[in-house]
Protein backbone atom coordinates (compact mmCIF):
# COMPACT_ATOMS: atom_id res chain seq x y z
CA UNK A 1 0.00 0.00 0.00
CA UNK A 2 2.18 2.85 -1.12
CA UNK A 3 2.88 5.36 -3.68
CA UNK A 4 4.64 2.76 -6.14
CA UNK A 5 6.29 2.21 -9.25
CA UNK A 6 3.45 0.94 -12.10
CA UNK A 7 2.79 -2.66 -11.21
CA UNK A 8 2.53 -3.92 -15.67
CA UNK A 9 0.56 -6.66 -14.71
CA UNK A 10 -2.05 -4.79 -13.29
CA UNK A 11 -1.69 -2.21 -15.95
CA UNK A 12 -2.02 -5.56 -18.15
CA UNK A 13 -4.80 -6.22 -16.74
CA UNK A 14 -6.90 -2.92 -16.66
CA UNK A 15 -6.22 -2.97 -20.54
CA UNK A 16 -8.05 -6.49 -20.42
CA UNK A 17 -11.04 -5.14 -18.46
CA UNK A 18 -11.09 -2.30 -21.27
CA UNK A 19 -11.38 -4.24 -24.60
CA UNK A 20 -13.82 -6.95 -23.00
CA UNK A 21 -15.93 -4.13 -21.81
CA UNK A 22 -15.72 -2.43 -24.87
CA UNK A 23 -15.92 -5.42 -27.03
CA UNK A 24 -19.26 -6.42 -25.16
CA UNK A 25 -20.63 -2.92 -25.95
CA UNK A 26 -19.75 -2.49 -28.86
CA UNK A 27 -21.90 -5.90 -30.02
CA UNK A 28 -24.60 -4.96 -27.89
CA UNK A 29 -24.84 -0.85 -29.51
CA UNK A 30 -24.06 -2.42 -33.03
CA UNK A 31 -25.99 -5.40 -33.45
CA UNK A 32 -28.52 -5.80 -30.67
CA UNK A 33 -29.62 -2.00 -30.48
CA UNK A 34 -28.69 -1.31 -34.35
CA UNK A 35 -27.11 1.63 -34.11
CA UNK A 36 -24.13 2.89 -36.25
CA UNK A 37 -20.28 1.97 -35.14
CA UNK A 38 -19.96 6.00 -35.21
CA UNK A 39 -22.29 5.87 -32.22
CA UNK A 40 -20.10 3.57 -31.21
CA UNK A 41 -16.82 5.93 -31.41
CA UNK A 42 -18.91 9.00 -30.18
CA UNK A 43 -19.72 6.60 -26.64
CA UNK A 44 -15.98 5.85 -26.16
CA UNK A 45 -14.93 9.10 -26.52
CA UNK A 46 -17.46 10.50 -24.22
CA UNK A 47 -16.32 7.88 -22.17
CA UNK A 48 -12.33 8.23 -21.70
CA UNK A 49 -12.94 12.03 -21.54
CA UNK A 50 -15.09 11.40 -18.45
CA UNK A 51 -12.59 9.07 -17.16
CA UNK A 52 -9.71 11.48 -17.36
CA UNK A 53 -11.26 13.78 -14.87
CA UNK A 54 -12.25 11.10 -12.75
CA UNK A 55 -8.56 9.97 -12.77
CA UNK A 56 -7.23 13.70 -11.36
CA UNK A 57 -9.99 12.90 -8.71
CA UNK A 58 -8.59 9.63 -8.11
CA UNK A 59 -5.12 10.88 -8.06
CA UNK A 60 -5.54 13.01 -5.25
CA UNK A 61 -7.43 10.43 -3.20
CA UNK A 62 -4.39 7.84 -4.02
CA UNK A 63 -1.20 10.35 -2.94
CA UNK A 64 -3.68 10.68 0.37
CA UNK A 65 -3.58 7.43 1.14
CA UNK A 66 -0.36 6.53 0.25
CA UNK A 67 1.14 8.74 2.72
CA UNK A 68 -1.46 9.11 5.70
CA UNK A 69 -2.76 5.50 5.17
CA UNK A 70 -6.28 7.51 5.40
CA UNK A 71 -9.56 6.99 3.11
CA UNK A 72 -10.20 10.54 2.97
CA UNK A 73 -14.10 10.33 3.34
CA UNK A 74 -14.91 13.79 2.07
CA UNK A 75 -13.22 13.67 -1.28
CA UNK A 76 -16.60 14.01 -2.97
CA UNK A 77 -17.58 17.01 -0.77
CA UNK A 78 -14.31 18.38 -1.63
CA UNK A 79 -14.52 18.36 -5.41
CA UNK A 80 -18.16 19.80 -5.04
CA UNK A 81 -16.47 22.37 -2.91
CA UNK A 82 -13.89 23.35 -5.29
CA UNK A 83 -16.57 23.34 -8.04
CA UNK A 84 -19.11 25.87 -6.11
CA UNK A 85 -15.74 28.06 -5.25
CA UNK A 86 -14.80 28.16 -9.00
CA UNK A 87 -18.47 29.03 -10.11
CA UNK A 88 -18.97 31.90 -7.02
CA UNK A 89 -15.56 33.31 -8.05
CA UNK A 90 -16.20 33.30 -11.66
CA UNK A 91 -19.07 34.61 -11.80
CA UNK A 92 -17.81 37.13 -9.25
CA UNK A 93 -14.82 38.36 -11.34
CA UNK A 94 -16.83 37.80 -14.00
CA UNK A 95 -13.87 35.38 -15.45
CA UNK A 96 -13.63 32.49 -17.79
CA UNK A 97 -14.17 29.59 -15.31
CA UNK A 98 -11.62 27.75 -16.64
CA UNK A 99 -9.07 31.00 -15.90
CA UNK A 100 -9.94 30.66 -11.99
CA UNK A 101 -8.89 26.69 -12.05
CA UNK A 102 -5.21 27.82 -10.41
CA UNK A 103 -7.29 30.05 -7.72
CA UNK A 104 -9.87 27.07 -6.68
CA UNK A 105 -6.62 24.77 -6.27
CA UNK A 106 -5.40 27.20 -4.27
CA UNK A 107 -7.96 27.79 -1.56
CA UNK A 108 -8.58 24.20 -1.46
CA UNK A 109 -5.08 23.36 -0.92
CA UNK A 110 -5.40 25.98 1.77
CA UNK A 111 -8.09 24.33 3.42
CA UNK A 112 -6.33 20.98 3.09
CA UNK A 113 -3.43 22.39 5.08
CA UNK A 114 -5.77 23.79 7.75
CA UNK A 115 -7.83 20.64 8.44
CA UNK A 116 -4.24 18.15 7.95
CA UNK A 117 -2.57 20.32 10.19
CA UNK A 118 -4.94 21.03 12.73
CA UNK A 119 -7.61 18.17 12.65
CA UNK A 120 -6.13 15.08 11.67
CA UNK A 121 -2.91 15.71 12.79
CA UNK A 122 -3.93 15.64 15.99
CA UNK A 123 -6.62 12.89 15.30
CA UNK A 124 -3.93 10.86 13.56
CA UNK A 125 -1.60 10.21 16.61
CA UNK A 126 -4.86 8.02 18.47
CA UNK A 127 -4.37 5.36 15.50
CA UNK A 128 -6.05 4.73 11.79
CA UNK A 129 -9.67 4.87 12.46
CA UNK A 130 -10.63 8.36 14.22
CA UNK A 131 -8.51 10.09 11.02
CA UNK A 132 -11.54 8.51 8.90
CA UNK A 133 -14.16 8.78 11.41
CA UNK A 134 -13.03 12.66 11.31
CA UNK A 135 -13.08 12.52 7.33
CA UNK A 136 -16.53 11.59 7.53
CA UNK A 137 -17.60 14.25 9.35
CA UNK A 138 -15.94 16.23 7.70
CA UNK A 139 -17.98 15.44 4.67
CA UNK A 140 -21.13 15.96 6.27
CA UNK A 141 -20.31 18.92 8.15
CA UNK A 142 -19.23 20.28 4.30
CA UNK A 143 -22.36 19.22 2.41
CA UNK A 144 -24.74 20.75 5.07
CA UNK A 145 -23.16 24.04 4.77
CA UNK A 146 -22.93 24.28 0.89
CA UNK A 147 -26.51 23.25 1.02
CA UNK A 148 -26.65 26.33 3.45
CA UNK A 149 -24.38 28.40 1.03
CA UNK A 150 -25.55 27.40 -2.20
CA UNK A 151 -29.25 25.62 -1.65
CA UNK A 152 -29.21 22.18 -2.70
CA UNK A 153 -29.93 23.00 -6.37
CA UNK A 154 -27.91 21.45 -9.16
CA UNK A 155 -25.54 24.07 -11.08
CA UNK A 156 -23.61 24.06 -14.09
CA UNK A 157 -20.67 26.04 -14.35
CA UNK A 158 -20.38 27.25 -18.35
CA UNK A 159 -17.46 28.36 -19.59
CA UNK A 160 -17.90 30.48 -22.38
CA UNK A 161 -14.75 29.93 -24.07
CA UNK A 162 -15.37 25.93 -24.55
CA UNK A 163 -18.96 26.17 -24.68
CA UNK A 164 -18.82 24.69 -27.91
CA UNK A 165 -19.26 21.11 -29.87
CA UNK A 166 -16.33 20.25 -32.84
CA UNK A 167 -17.05 17.36 -35.22
CA UNK A 168 -14.08 15.12 -35.70
CA UNK A 169 -14.72 12.14 -38.38
CA UNK A 170 -18.21 12.43 -37.70
CA UNK A 171 -17.97 11.92 -34.04
CA UNK A 172 -19.22 15.36 -31.83
CA UNK A 173 -16.65 16.42 -28.99
CA UNK A 174 -17.71 18.81 -26.91
CA UNK A 175 -14.94 21.47 -26.09
CA UNK A 176 -15.43 21.43 -22.54
CA UNK A 177 -14.92 17.64 -22.29
CA UNK A 178 -11.90 17.60 -24.53
CA UNK A 179 -10.24 20.68 -22.97
CA UNK A 180 -10.56 19.04 -19.25
CA UNK A 181 -9.65 16.11 -20.07
CA UNK A 182 -6.14 17.28 -21.76
CA UNK A 183 -5.53 19.27 -18.81
CA UNK A 184 -6.55 16.48 -16.47
CA UNK A 185 -3.93 13.95 -18.35
CA UNK A 186 -1.35 16.80 -18.12
CA UNK A 187 -1.99 17.22 -14.13
CA UNK A 188 -1.91 13.63 -13.53
CA UNK A 189 1.55 13.56 -15.50
CA UNK A 190 2.94 16.73 -13.61
CA UNK A 191 2.12 14.81 -10.23
CA UNK A 192 3.85 11.31 -11.04
CA UNK A 193 7.07 13.60 -12.68
CA UNK A 194 6.88 15.24 -9.17
CA UNK A 195 6.67 12.15 -7.06
CA UNK A 196 9.33 10.70 -9.07
CA UNK A 197 11.58 12.52 -9.34
CA UNK A 198 11.92 15.91 -7.25
CA UNK A 199 13.29 15.53 -3.47
CA UNK A 200 9.83 15.97 -2.03
CA UNK A 201 8.18 13.74 -3.68
CA UNK A 202 10.54 11.12 -3.25
CA UNK A 203 10.32 11.53 0.74
CA UNK A 204 6.56 11.27 -0.18
CA UNK A 205 7.58 7.76 -1.56
CA UNK A 206 9.49 6.70 1.56
CA UNK A 207 6.31 7.79 3.77
CA UNK A 208 4.44 5.47 1.90
CA UNK A 209 6.49 2.64 2.15
CA UNK A 210 8.34 3.18 5.66
CA UNK A 211 7.09 5.83 7.67
CA UNK A 212 9.63 5.35 10.67
CA UNK A 213 12.64 5.13 8.13
CA UNK A 214 11.50 7.51 6.33
CA UNK A 215 11.73 10.12 9.68
CA UNK A 216 14.97 8.62 10.03
CA UNK A 217 16.16 9.62 6.77
CA UNK A 218 15.63 13.13 8.08
CA UNK A 219 12.52 13.63 5.87
CA UNK A 220 9.50 15.99 8.46
CA UNK A 221 7.12 13.09 8.33
CA UNK A 222 4.59 15.81 9.38
CA UNK A 223 5.23 18.76 6.92
CA UNK A 224 4.99 16.09 4.19
CA UNK A 225 1.25 14.56 6.01
CA UNK A 226 0.38 18.25 5.23
CA UNK A 227 1.46 18.42 1.54
CA UNK A 228 -0.07 15.10 0.35
CA UNK A 229 -3.33 15.89 2.31
CA UNK A 230 -3.33 19.59 0.32
CA UNK A 231 -2.17 18.38 -2.47
CA UNK A 232 -4.61 15.49 -3.05
CA UNK A 233 -7.71 18.19 -2.00
CA UNK A 234 -6.12 20.65 -4.72
CA UNK A 235 -6.89 18.34 -7.13
CA UNK A 236 -9.87 17.25 -6.25
CA UNK A 237 -10.86 20.93 -6.71
CA UNK A 238 -9.80 21.22 -9.68
CA UNK A 239 -11.55 17.83 -11.24
CA UNK A 240 -14.72 18.90 -8.95
CA UNK A 241 -14.99 22.16 -11.45
CA UNK A 242 -13.91 19.96 -14.33
CA UNK A 243 -17.26 18.13 -13.22
CA UNK A 244 -18.76 21.31 -13.41
CA UNK A 245 -18.38 22.05 -16.33
CA UNK A 246 -18.91 18.77 -18.57
CA UNK A 247 -22.25 18.21 -16.58
CA UNK A 248 -22.99 19.56 -13.00
CA UNK A 249 -22.29 20.27 -9.31
CA UNK A 250 -24.19 20.04 -6.19
CA UNK A 251 -23.58 19.62 -2.62
CA UNK A 252 -25.50 16.47 -2.80
CA UNK A 253 -23.47 14.66 -5.19
CA UNK A 254 -20.03 14.24 -2.89
CA UNK A 255 -21.02 11.02 -1.22
CA UNK A 256 -21.29 9.10 -4.99
CA UNK A 257 -18.34 11.18 -6.02
CA UNK A 258 -16.28 9.58 -3.32
CA UNK A 259 -17.28 6.19 -3.45
CA UNK A 260 -16.90 6.75 -7.28
CA UNK A 261 -13.11 7.88 -6.76
CA UNK A 262 -12.62 4.79 -3.58
CA UNK A 263 -13.94 2.72 -6.18
CA UNK A 264 -11.49 4.08 -9.27
CA UNK A 265 -7.98 3.32 -6.92
CA UNK A 266 -9.16 -0.08 -5.79
CA UNK A 267 -9.67 -0.78 -9.16
CA UNK A 268 -6.10 0.77 -10.33
CA UNK A 269 -4.60 -0.09 -7.01
CA UNK A 270 -4.31 2.10 -4.14
CA UNK A 271 -1.47 4.15 -4.39
CA UNK A 272 -0.29 4.13 -8.10
CA UNK A 273 -0.93 7.23 -10.18
CA UNK A 274 -0.71 5.11 -13.16
CA UNK A 275 -3.82 2.75 -11.60
CA UNK A 276 -5.61 5.97 -10.61
CA UNK A 277 -5.95 6.98 -14.31
CA UNK A 278 -6.22 3.87 -15.90
CA UNK A 279 -8.83 2.94 -13.32
CA UNK A 280 -10.69 6.26 -13.79
CA UNK A 281 -10.75 5.83 -17.62
CA UNK A 282 -12.15 2.55 -17.49
CA UNK A 283 -14.58 4.10 -15.21
CA UNK A 284 -15.94 6.62 -17.17
CA UNK A 285 -16.13 4.56 -20.12
CA UNK A 286 -18.36 1.60 -18.64
CA UNK A 287 -20.43 4.14 -16.41
CA UNK A 288 -21.11 6.11 -20.59
CA UNK A 289 -21.78 2.48 -21.91
CA UNK A 290 -24.19 1.53 -19.25
CA UNK A 291 -25.36 4.98 -19.14
CA UNK A 292 -26.29 4.61 -23.32
CA UNK A 293 -27.80 0.97 -22.93
CA UNK A 294 -29.35 0.37 -19.91
CA UNK A 295 -30.04 3.81 -18.69
CA UNK A 296 -28.45 6.69 -17.19
CA UNK A 297 -30.12 6.13 -14.39
CA UNK A 298 -28.25 3.22 -13.63
CA UNK A 299 -24.86 5.29 -13.78
CA UNK A 300 -23.91 5.63 -10.18
CA UNK A 301 -24.61 1.88 -9.77
CA UNK A 302 -22.17 1.12 -11.97
CA UNK A 303 -19.12 2.43 -9.68
CA UNK A 304 -20.07 0.27 -6.92
CA UNK A 305 -20.84 -3.11 -9.30
CA UNK A 306 -17.39 -2.53 -9.88
CA UNK A 307 -16.26 -2.06 -6.47
CA UNK A 308 -17.61 -5.05 -5.59
CA UNK A 309 -16.37 -7.47 -8.80
CA UNK A 310 -12.88 -6.18 -7.87
CA UNK A 311 -12.85 -7.25 -4.01
CA UNK A 312 -14.68 -10.51 -5.15
CA UNK A 313 -11.89 -11.03 -7.76
CA UNK A 314 -9.06 -9.79 -6.35
CA UNK A 315 -9.28 -8.67 -2.86
CA UNK A 316 -5.73 -8.93 -1.75
CA UNK A 317 -4.25 -8.58 -4.85
CA UNK A 318 -5.06 -5.15 -5.09
CA UNK A 319 -4.87 -3.55 -1.92
CA UNK A 320 -1.74 -5.26 -0.95
CA UNK A 321 1.76 -5.71 -3.49
CA UNK A 322 2.95 -8.75 -1.10
CA UNK B 1 31.68 14.35 25.33
CA UNK B 2 29.24 13.96 22.36
CA UNK B 3 26.26 11.68 23.31
CA UNK B 4 25.41 11.77 26.67
CA UNK B 5 22.12 10.20 27.99
CA UNK B 6 21.29 10.83 31.69
CA UNK B 7 19.30 8.39 33.88
CA UNK B 8 16.74 8.12 30.98
CA UNK B 9 13.34 6.21 31.90
CA UNK B 10 11.43 4.81 28.54
CA UNK B 11 9.26 2.38 27.59
CA UNK B 12 6.06 1.55 25.54
CA UNK B 13 2.38 2.86 27.23
CA UNK B 14 2.38 1.20 30.96
CA UNK B 15 5.11 -0.90 30.52
CA UNK B 16 8.68 0.52 31.64
CA UNK B 17 11.63 -0.92 29.29
CA UNK B 18 14.61 1.32 30.47
CA UNK B 19 14.62 2.64 34.22
CA UNK B 20 17.52 5.06 34.25
CA UNK B 21 20.18 4.41 31.58
CA UNK B 22 23.12 6.31 31.71
CA UNK B 23 25.62 6.25 29.11
CA UNK B 24 28.18 8.52 27.21
CA UNK B 25 29.76 8.39 23.76
CA UNK B 26 33.50 10.86 23.29
CA UNK B 27 33.75 11.62 19.44
CA UNK B 28 35.80 8.96 17.50
CA UNK B 29 34.52 6.14 19.84
CA UNK B 30 32.85 2.52 18.91
CA UNK B 31 30.98 2.00 21.64
CA UNK B 32 28.74 -1.82 22.36
CA UNK B 33 25.81 -2.24 23.85
CA UNK B 34 25.37 -5.52 24.83
CA UNK B 35 22.47 -7.55 26.68
CA UNK B 36 19.77 -10.01 26.25
CA UNK B 37 16.77 -9.80 23.80
CA UNK B 38 14.58 -7.08 25.64
CA UNK B 39 16.73 -5.74 27.78
CA UNK B 40 16.48 -2.72 26.22
CA UNK B 41 19.52 -2.23 23.52
CA UNK B 42 16.72 -1.50 21.29
CA UNK B 43 14.84 0.93 23.11
CA UNK B 44 17.94 2.99 23.60
CA UNK B 45 18.42 3.71 20.35
CA UNK B 46 15.20 4.54 19.84
CA UNK B 47 15.31 7.17 22.65
CA UNK B 48 18.71 8.88 21.42
CA UNK B 49 17.52 8.52 17.99
CA UNK B 50 13.86 10.48 18.63
CA UNK B 51 11.86 8.12 17.89
CA UNK B 52 10.37 7.17 21.23
CA UNK B 53 10.24 9.87 23.68
CA UNK B 54 11.92 9.56 26.92
CA UNK B 55 9.34 9.90 30.41
CA UNK B 56 12.41 10.80 32.60
CA UNK B 57 15.68 12.10 31.79
CA UNK B 58 17.94 14.04 29.23
CA UNK B 59 19.78 12.98 26.37
CA UNK B 60 22.67 15.61 24.65
CA UNK B 61 24.28 16.09 21.77
CA UNK B 62 27.14 17.92 21.56
CA UNK B 63 26.48 20.25 23.99
CA UNK B 64 22.91 20.79 23.29
CA UNK B 65 20.00 19.15 25.07
CA UNK B 66 18.04 17.12 22.19
CA UNK B 67 15.75 15.70 24.74
CA UNK B 68 12.56 16.91 22.97
CA UNK B 69 14.15 17.46 19.47
CA UNK B 70 12.42 15.40 16.45
CA UNK B 71 13.59 12.88 14.63
CA UNK B 72 14.20 15.26 11.71
CA UNK B 73 16.34 17.76 13.80
CA UNK B 74 18.49 15.48 15.53
CA UNK B 75 19.78 13.55 11.48
CA UNK B 76 20.48 17.05 10.81
CA UNK B 77 22.73 17.20 13.81
CA UNK B 78 23.93 14.14 12.72
CA UNK B 79 22.55 11.27 14.83
CA UNK B 80 22.02 8.55 12.18
CA UNK B 81 20.22 5.13 13.44
CA UNK B 82 20.54 1.95 11.18
CA UNK B 83 17.30 0.54 12.59
CA UNK B 84 16.95 -3.26 13.50
CA UNK B 85 15.83 -5.07 10.75
CA UNK B 86 17.26 -2.79 8.14
CA UNK B 87 13.69 -1.13 7.38
CA UNK B 88 14.87 -0.14 3.81
CA UNK B 89 11.99 0.85 1.28
CA UNK B 90 11.44 -1.54 -0.91
CA UNK B 91 10.07 -0.86 -3.63
CA UNK B 92 12.73 1.87 -4.58
CA UNK B 93 15.80 0.93 -6.26
CA UNK B 94 18.80 0.79 -4.38
CA UNK B 95 20.31 4.06 -5.88
CA UNK B 96 17.10 6.01 -4.31
CA UNK B 97 17.53 4.47 -1.22
CA UNK B 98 20.89 5.92 -1.48
CA UNK B 99 19.82 9.21 -2.13
CA UNK B 100 17.27 9.51 0.22
CA UNK B 101 19.78 8.51 2.96
CA UNK B 102 21.34 12.17 1.70
CA UNK B 103 17.87 13.86 1.83
CA UNK B 104 18.80 16.83 4.26
CA UNK B 105 20.30 19.95 2.64
CA UNK B 106 24.03 19.41 3.74
CA UNK B 107 24.34 15.96 3.17
CA UNK B 108 22.37 16.44 -0.59
CA UNK B 109 25.65 18.81 -1.63
CA UNK B 110 28.09 16.65 -0.91
CA UNK B 111 26.05 13.37 -2.55
CA UNK B 112 28.42 12.71 -5.45
CA UNK B 113 31.27 11.68 -3.05
CA UNK B 114 29.63 10.02 0.00
CA UNK B 115 27.98 8.07 -2.95
CA UNK B 116 31.29 7.18 -4.23
CA UNK B 117 32.81 6.16 -0.19
CA UNK B 118 29.62 4.00 0.11
CA UNK B 119 30.32 2.18 -3.31
CA UNK B 120 33.81 1.89 -2.25
CA UNK B 121 32.75 0.10 0.81
CA UNK B 122 30.42 -1.68 -0.90
CA UNK B 123 31.14 -2.97 -4.59
CA UNK B 124 28.24 -4.97 -4.46
CA UNK B 125 25.74 -2.24 -4.40
CA UNK B 126 27.03 -0.04 -7.26
CA UNK B 127 26.27 -3.52 -9.32
CA UNK B 128 23.02 -3.87 -8.03
CA UNK B 129 22.15 -0.22 -7.96
CA UNK B 130 18.90 0.14 -10.52
CA UNK B 131 17.71 -3.45 -8.29
CA UNK B 132 14.77 -2.57 -5.86
CA UNK B 133 15.77 -2.76 -2.42
CA UNK B 134 13.56 -5.82 -1.87
CA UNK B 135 15.32 -8.09 -4.20
CA UNK B 136 18.71 -7.98 -2.39
CA UNK B 137 19.66 -10.75 -0.07
CA UNK B 138 19.76 -10.15 3.93
CA UNK B 139 23.65 -9.40 3.18
CA UNK B 140 23.47 -7.06 0.73
CA UNK B 141 19.97 -5.19 2.49
CA UNK B 142 22.25 -4.46 5.59
CA UNK B 143 24.87 -3.52 3.21
CA UNK B 144 22.69 -1.18 2.00
CA UNK B 145 20.84 -0.12 5.18
CA UNK B 146 24.31 0.97 6.57
CA UNK B 147 25.48 2.97 3.07
CA UNK B 148 21.79 5.00 3.57
CA UNK B 149 22.39 5.93 7.23
CA UNK B 150 26.50 7.16 5.70
CA UNK B 151 24.73 8.79 3.08
CA UNK B 152 23.31 10.91 5.90
CA UNK B 153 27.49 11.94 6.60
CA UNK B 154 26.67 10.78 10.17
CA UNK B 155 28.82 12.44 13.10
CA UNK B 156 27.17 9.59 15.12
CA UNK B 157 25.84 6.69 14.02
CA UNK B 158 24.21 4.21 15.53
CA UNK B 159 23.61 0.82 14.79
CA UNK B 160 21.25 -1.76 15.70
CA UNK B 161 21.71 -5.49 14.95
CA UNK B 162 23.74 -5.01 11.79
CA UNK B 163 25.03 -8.76 11.71
CA UNK B 164 21.60 -10.13 12.56
CA UNK B 165 20.48 -13.23 10.76
CA UNK B 166 23.70 -13.02 8.13
CA UNK B 167 26.21 -15.90 7.01
CA UNK B 168 29.34 -15.81 8.94
CA UNK B 169 31.34 -14.60 5.57
CA UNK B 170 28.91 -11.50 5.25
CA UNK B 171 28.80 -10.68 9.21
CA UNK B 172 32.96 -10.50 8.91
CA UNK B 173 32.15 -8.30 6.12
CA UNK B 174 29.80 -5.85 7.40
CA UNK B 175 32.15 -5.95 11.00
CA UNK B 176 34.81 -4.85 8.74
CA UNK B 177 33.45 -2.00 7.18
CA UNK B 178 31.79 -0.58 10.53
CA UNK B 179 35.54 -0.92 12.00
CA UNK B 180 36.76 0.98 8.57
CA UNK B 181 33.92 3.69 8.99
CA UNK B 182 35.06 4.25 12.24
CA UNK B 183 38.85 4.50 12.10
CA UNK B 184 38.98 5.84 8.23
CA UNK B 185 35.88 7.91 8.05
CA UNK B 186 35.90 9.04 11.91
CA UNK B 187 32.83 8.42 12.66
CA UNK B 188 31.49 7.56 16.09
CA UNK B 189 29.49 4.64 16.52
CA UNK B 190 27.26 3.07 19.06
CA UNK B 191 26.47 -0.72 18.24
CA UNK B 192 24.07 -3.11 19.43
CA UNK B 193 25.43 -6.69 18.67
CA UNK B 194 24.77 -10.10 19.05
CA UNK B 195 28.03 -11.53 17.87
CA UNK B 196 29.35 -10.04 21.20
CA UNK B 197 32.94 -11.58 20.99
CA UNK B 198 33.89 -9.56 17.76
CA UNK B 199 31.66 -6.46 18.88
CA UNK B 200 34.03 -5.96 21.95
CA UNK B 201 37.17 -6.67 19.57
CA UNK B 202 36.22 -3.47 17.68
CA UNK B 203 35.13 -1.66 20.48
CA UNK B 204 36.75 0.99 22.58
CA UNK B 205 34.41 0.68 25.06
CA UNK B 206 31.12 -1.21 25.87
CA UNK B 207 27.96 -1.34 28.24
CA UNK B 208 25.99 -4.52 29.31
CA UNK B 209 21.97 -3.83 29.64
CA UNK B 210 20.44 -5.83 31.97
CA UNK B 211 16.81 -5.35 32.63
CA UNK B 212 16.80 -1.90 31.68
CA UNK B 213 19.58 -1.18 33.42
CA UNK B 214 23.52 -0.56 33.10
CA UNK B 215 25.37 -3.29 35.35
CA UNK B 216 28.21 -3.24 33.46
CA UNK B 217 31.03 -0.63 31.85
CA UNK B 218 34.39 -0.82 30.92
CA UNK B 219 37.04 -1.00 27.71
CA UNK B 220 36.62 -3.39 25.04
CA UNK B 221 39.46 -5.31 26.28
CA UNK B 222 38.44 -5.62 29.88
CA UNK B 223 34.91 -6.99 29.30
CA UNK B 224 36.40 -9.68 27.22
CA UNK B 225 38.46 -10.87 30.16
CA UNK B 226 35.62 -10.13 32.81
CA UNK B 227 34.65 -13.18 34.32
CA UNK B 228 30.30 -12.65 34.26
CA UNK B 229 30.68 -11.37 30.56
CA UNK B 230 33.09 -14.84 29.58
CA UNK B 231 30.17 -16.73 30.91
CA UNK B 232 26.85 -15.41 30.08
CA UNK B 233 27.47 -13.93 27.12
CA UNK B 234 30.43 -15.49 25.11
CA UNK B 235 29.59 -19.29 26.53
CA UNK B 236 33.53 -19.35 27.37
CA UNK B 237 34.50 -20.81 31.12
CA UNK B 238 35.10 -17.46 33.24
Amino acid sequence: MSIARPNFQLIAALILAFVISSAIAYYYVVYVMNNTSLLFAQLVTSGLMLGGIYGLAATGLTIIFGVMKIINLAHGELMMLGGFISLWISTFLRTDPLFVLPISFVVLFVIGVFFQSTLFNSAMRYGLNPPVFLAFAIALALQNLMILAWTADVRIIRSPLIDSTVQVEGVSIQLARFVSFILAIVLILLVKAFIEKTMIGKGLRAISQNREAAALMGINVSIVNVLAYSLGVGLAAIAGTMLGMVFSVSPLDGPVLTSKTIAIIVLGGIGSVAGALVGGLILGLIETYVGYIVGSGFINAVALLTFLLVLILRPSGLFGER
Amino acid sequence: MMLGVDNVVAGYGEVTVLKGINLTVRKGEIVSLLGANGAGKTTTLKVISGLLQPKGGRVSFNGHDITTARTNERVKMGIILVPEGRQLFPRMTVLENLELGAYTKKARTRIKETLHRVYELFPILKERKFQLAGTLSGGEQQMLAIGRGLMALPELLLLDEPSLGLAPKIVKLVMDAIDRINKVDGITVLLIEQNVYRSLQISDRAYIIENGMITLEGSGQELLNEPRVRSAYLGLSA
